[in-house]
């Protein structure tokens, strides 16, 4: 007879002493990412003491970039977004829209709105998509083209705008984002000074949540005055302030948002362009062109530019939110599992020692850890064996250290970009990063590991995402589909 | 659970806890001074912000010292150079001297220029930047030093700064970086040079035969920026360079002034061997706006490269009514690639729309020669304007006409 | 600060000078107190210059106000184009604080 009692107390009793080492080392990493951000962050600030943007924005010799927007079912914004993408403040670019099979009026809306007409652009097929029916421009507008296509997902519609660009950088920008006045001088920067080695470059992305927009710009920077959304504010400034400024420091940045990219045409092209399996296309390419560029044995860059922004929605509700989650993270295992080989080779530097292992060990385990932890708490309440004092201590250090890391993400922006000017924003940044370790965070990794078990069993949701639009718009209720890959 | 492992965590607790107040304490501080010296530092230059201005202004020869109360505070100093700075970058000329020499009678260059020799990378680069915008003639030989600066960084913003002072002295030093890509991003040099004009061409013009070929390729499209009517001899030499690199990059740099004289330069250079050369001979030739380059245009829409084809039928659309009917000839031309070429530019350029315009006028030849120019065009499988037109176009003999083509006519490979 | 700068150039001539902060601004100001002249900067946040030319050459009340264009894009591409809009002159970033001043004596005496 197997003394179940016994073994499930030597498991709780061996977890506990383990899940301190595990906690330890992957606090001490953060720390350690947090202070190569934070000396980057100071760099940069010193770097960036007078602006050279005018004199990129005047030269001859900025290169020209296309501006590629997939966009299915988004009528309500679309023309917003268009108009403030052609206003952007750059020499000389294209936009590509890409209506991928809309069932609404987007596609109208643009031609109509704009006055455009069918034309024979010819381009090459470079990469395959789904059939395209038909190219719309004006002659009036030369640097406005309207692509339109069956439904293929966002991936396949990039692939489509890449297929038709001229120009030999193309950004990618969703449809519901809006960019900065001077995002694409910022974000072409590191282009200009490394011409050679530069691959791609991503800028940071802030929350719309609570900012006043009007005629697709931010005209008022706010905070939202609801907690998940401030949450996630908090999240966001810890995940691109202390995350990615540190791994572009280490030349080791996997993931470049879709929101706001841009990318050297040819290298792309390369590497097969977007995959359209991919739930997370932006982090699949990235690593593709790690992996591609390393064999190569090249040298190159893909960095994360602090200063150009990007400003998208984000989820209010925790029902969005569980969809958006589980698709990132089935996304990231997806990818990790494609790139397997990368892990622990030599032949891929930092990435395959540093980044890829932590994906794997924390990003992709922790919520696991996390989640187990929270079951063997009251498993060893049962089982008679719940040292308190260990138990309060734990939770206390994991939670204390999340607020830690949650205001030091907040001293950054402090020291840096400030986009937040009022003593109120700081009040309820500070209070936001406080409370996101009380239920918020956990709530995070239960998602995870529930995407995890989804990708196991191969179910794939295609989620409808609601969004509140932008202020000006009343509340309404669903406006379109966020897009999910076609397999 | 041993005991020692709970003294461990209550310590890491106590430490981070303590750091963690600490960074808050840090946050508000650092935002509260921050923000008082801000409101302070605004009031102060709204008030010596007029009188800098009056200064700059002013077109007189007085002192900057008579506006200004003086002895300036430290602060009040710093202020009013930032203000000289920012006026510094709009002016140039005459107005940009006086900021220049305002900058030296307040030490502000003599500052500037000790600051070149800092210990830390950032102050040398800031140091450079400055001079750069002050503009003042004495900064030149230390900005030279520091050309030779470890820090990259640091070296860029001198050699920005020495082209935004000037003066040969300032810009020699650059075009011989050209000479040195390893350590030089060329196009940044280049746009430094170009923003540096007049000076630069004279430095240019006197260096070039020495130049290695890549920095020759520079040269030339700085003096084809720059758009210099001096460099013509020597673009006309250089179309002939060995280096085929050079060679198109004349071509280009020709386009660029556009001067007609570069005619038969250029035509001759529709025949070079390497592709670059004829596109950007092409290229140029449709800027010069030369008739006479027609039939040799006409035939470069058959050649082998796609940019050669593309940009010969570019200069045939920029050509005029021969041009065009050049295109228009070049539907029936044998080669295939040819004709594509010339059915997208007459897209391009609405001719299409004007022949479809056509098919219901009164004038029958006109009637005839657009029909026959729709159903080439179909032929050539770009029907999707057409058929958008079936359907969109304004007048209704229009439609029906195109309707009755279309139907007729099979659409060919596109 | 650049605005500030020439509205100071301008009081110091003698001229009476009013400022407007955007794009929207501008317009509202122009079709108020119909100015003599416009000193106009295509770069600007919200409505840009282009943008602007074409509303005050668009209405009939600020049509024939004469607008002076002085702005950072020196590409010829944006020379044509301001001028193509309607701009009486087109000075560039950086530029001679007494050309400048002619140009606008210029274009008063030539409107008056």
């Amino acid at each position: 007879m197997i003394d179940w009692r016994a073994v499930l107390s030597d498991f709780v009793l061996g977890f506990n002493d383990w899940v301190l080492w595990y906690f330890g080392a992957l606090n001490s990493f953060y720390v350690i990412l947090f202070l190569v951000s934070l000396y980057e962050v100071l760099r940069f600030v010193k770097r960036t003491f007078f602006s050279d943007y005018e004199q990129i924005l005047k030269s001859e010799m900025t290169w020209p970039i296309s501006i590629i927007v997939p966009a299915h079912n988004e009528a309500r914004t679309i023309v917003e977004t268009i108009r403030s993408l052609l206003g952007v403040n750059y020499g000389e670019f294209e936009v590509i829209v890409v209506n991928d099979g809309s069932t609404d009026d987007t596609l109208r809306k643009v031609v109509s709105t704009f006055d455009l007409k069918r034309t024979d652009r010819v381009y090459r097929r470079t990469l395959e998509t789904s059939d395209v029916r038909g190219i719309y421009a004006s002659l009036e507008m030369p640097n406005l083209v309207v692509v339109d296509k069956v439904r293929g997902g966002k991936a396949d519609s990039l692939n489509a705008g890449i297929n038709v660009s001229r120009f030999p950088l193309y950004c990618s920008v969703d449809a519901d984002s809006i960019i900065e006045d001077n995002a694409l001088l910022r974000v072409v920067k590191p282009f200009m000074e490394h011409p050679d080695e530069m691959i791609a470059a991503g800028g940071i992305v802030r929350i719309a949540n609570g900012c006043k927009v009007r005629e697709g710009r931010v005209v008022e920077i706010g905070l939202p005055n609801r907690m998940l959304p401030i949450f996630q504010v908090v999240e966001y400034l810890r995940a691109f302030l202390s995350g990615r400024i540190g791994w572009s420091t280490m030349r080791s940045l996997m993931i470049i948002s879709g929101a706001f990219g841009l990318y050297r045409k040819a290298e792309v092209i390369a590497v097969g362009g977007y995959d359209r399996s991919s739930q997370t296309e932006d982090l699949e390419l990235v690593l593709k062109l790690h992996d591609h560029l390393r064999r190569q044995k090249r040298r190159y860059r893909i960095v994360f530019v602090p200063d150009p922004v990007c400003w998208t929605e984000v989820p209010s509700t925790f029902r969005v939110l569980a969809r958006q989650r589980n698709r990132w993270h089935r996304g990231l295992v997806q990818s990790l599992w494609r790139h397997r080989r990368m892990m622990f080779n030599p032949k891929y530097g930092v990435i395959g020692w540093v980044a890829m292992p932590y994906f794997v060990l924390f990003e992709l385990f922790g919520p696991f850890v996390e989640v187990l932890g929270y079951i063997t708490i009251p498993l060893a309440y049962l089982l008679g064996i719940l040292n308190f004092d260990f138990f309060l201590l734990f939770l206390v250090f994991s939670i204390i250290f999340g607020i830690f890391l949650s205001i030091a993400a907040v001293l950054l922006e402090e020291i840096s970009f400030r986009r937040y000017p009022g003593w109120q924003h700081l009040a309820m940044l500070v209070l936001g990063g406080v409370l996101e370790n009380f239920g918020f965070r956990q709530v995070l990794s239960l998602f995870k590991v529930k995407a995890f078990w989804d990708y196991l069993w191969r179910r794939k949701s295609w989620g409808r995402m609601e969004r509140e639009g932008f202020r000006p718009a009343p509340e309404t209720g669903p406006t379109g589909a966020r897009t999910g890959s076609a397999a | 659970m041993t005991y020692s492992d709970r003294e461990i965590l209550i310590l890491t607790i106590a430490v981070t806890v303590g750091v963690l107040a600490l960074i808050t304490l840090v946050i508000v501080l650092n935002k509260a001074w921050r923000e008082a010296r801000e409101a302070f530092d605004r009031r102060r230059r709204a008030a010596l912000e007029p009188e800098v201005f009056r200064y700059a202004g002013a077109a007189e020869a007085r002192s900057i010292r008579d506006y200004l109360p003086l002895p300036l505070t430290p602060r009040d100093r710093g202020i009013v150079e930032t203000i000289l700075l920012d006026v510094g970058g709009l002016l140039k000329g005459a107005s940009r001297d006086r900021i220049a020499a305002a900058c030296e009678a307040l030490g502000l260059t003599a500052d500037a220029i000790a600051g070149l020799t800092a210990r830390r990378w950032w102050r040398r680069a800031e140091a450079a930047e400055k001079l750069g915008m002050m503009g003042s003639k004495q900064a030149v030989e230390p900005l030279v030093a520091v050309l030779k600066d470890p820090s990259s960084e640091v070296r860029m913003r001198a050699a920005r700064a020495l082209g935004r002072i000037r003066g040969r002295t300032s810009i020699r030093p650059l075009v011989e970086a050209l000479s040195d890509p390893t350590r030089w991003s060329a196009i940044r040099l280049a746009e430094i040079l170009i923003g540096a004009g007049d000076e630069a061409v004279d430095e240019l013009l006197q260096a070039f035969d020495g130049l290695p070929a890549h920095a020759r390729v520079s040269a030339l499209d700085v003096l084809g920026r720059i758009r210099t009517p001096r460099a013509g001899d020597l673009l006309k030499r250089s179309i002939k360079d060995p280096d085929a690199d050079v060679r198109a990059r004349a071509a280009h740099a020709m386009g660029l002034l556009a001067d007609p004289g570069f005619a038969g330069a250029l035509t001759g250079a529709l025949g070079d061997e390497a592709w670059a050369v004829r596109a950007m001979a092409a290229k140029a030739l449709g800027r010069l706006g030369t008739q006479a380059a027609i039939p040799k245009l006409a035939e470069r829409m058959s050649d082998r490269e796609w940019w050669v084809r593309s940009n010969a039928g570019d200069a045939l659309r920029a050509l005029g009514p021969a041009g065009r009917e050049a295109l228009i000839r070049t539907l029936d031309a044998a080669d295939n690639y040819a004709r594509h070429q010339a059915v997208a530019q007459l897209e391009e350029g609405g001719i299409i729309d004007e022949y479809v315009a056509d098919l219901a006028s009164a004038d029958a030849a006109r009637r005839v020669a657009a029909i026959a120019f729709v159903e080439k065009v179909i032929a050539l499988g770009r029907v999707d304007r057409l058929s958008h037109q079936a359907i969109e176009h304004t007048q209704d003999g229009v439609r029906r006409k195109l309707v009755e083509i279309l139907k007729r006519v099979p659409e060919g490979a596109s | 600060m650049a605005r500030r700068f020439v509205a100071g150039l301008l009081r110091q001539q003698g001229h009476e000078v009013e400022e407007a902060a955007d794009g929207e601004a501008a317009l509202r100001s122009a079709r108020e107190r119909r100015p003599q002249l416009i000193v106009l900067e295509m770069v600007m946040p919200g409505r840009d210059g282009g943008e602007v030319l074409e509303a005050l050459k668009g209405d009939a009340a600020t049509r024939r106000i004469p607008v002076l264009v002085l702005s950072v894009r020196s590409r010829e591409e944006d020379i044509v184009r301001g001028l193509e809009l309607g701009a009486e002159d087109y000075i560039t970033k950086p530029f001679h604080t007494q050309e400048l001043l002619l140009r606008v004596r210029k274009i008063l005496a030539r409107t008056a």
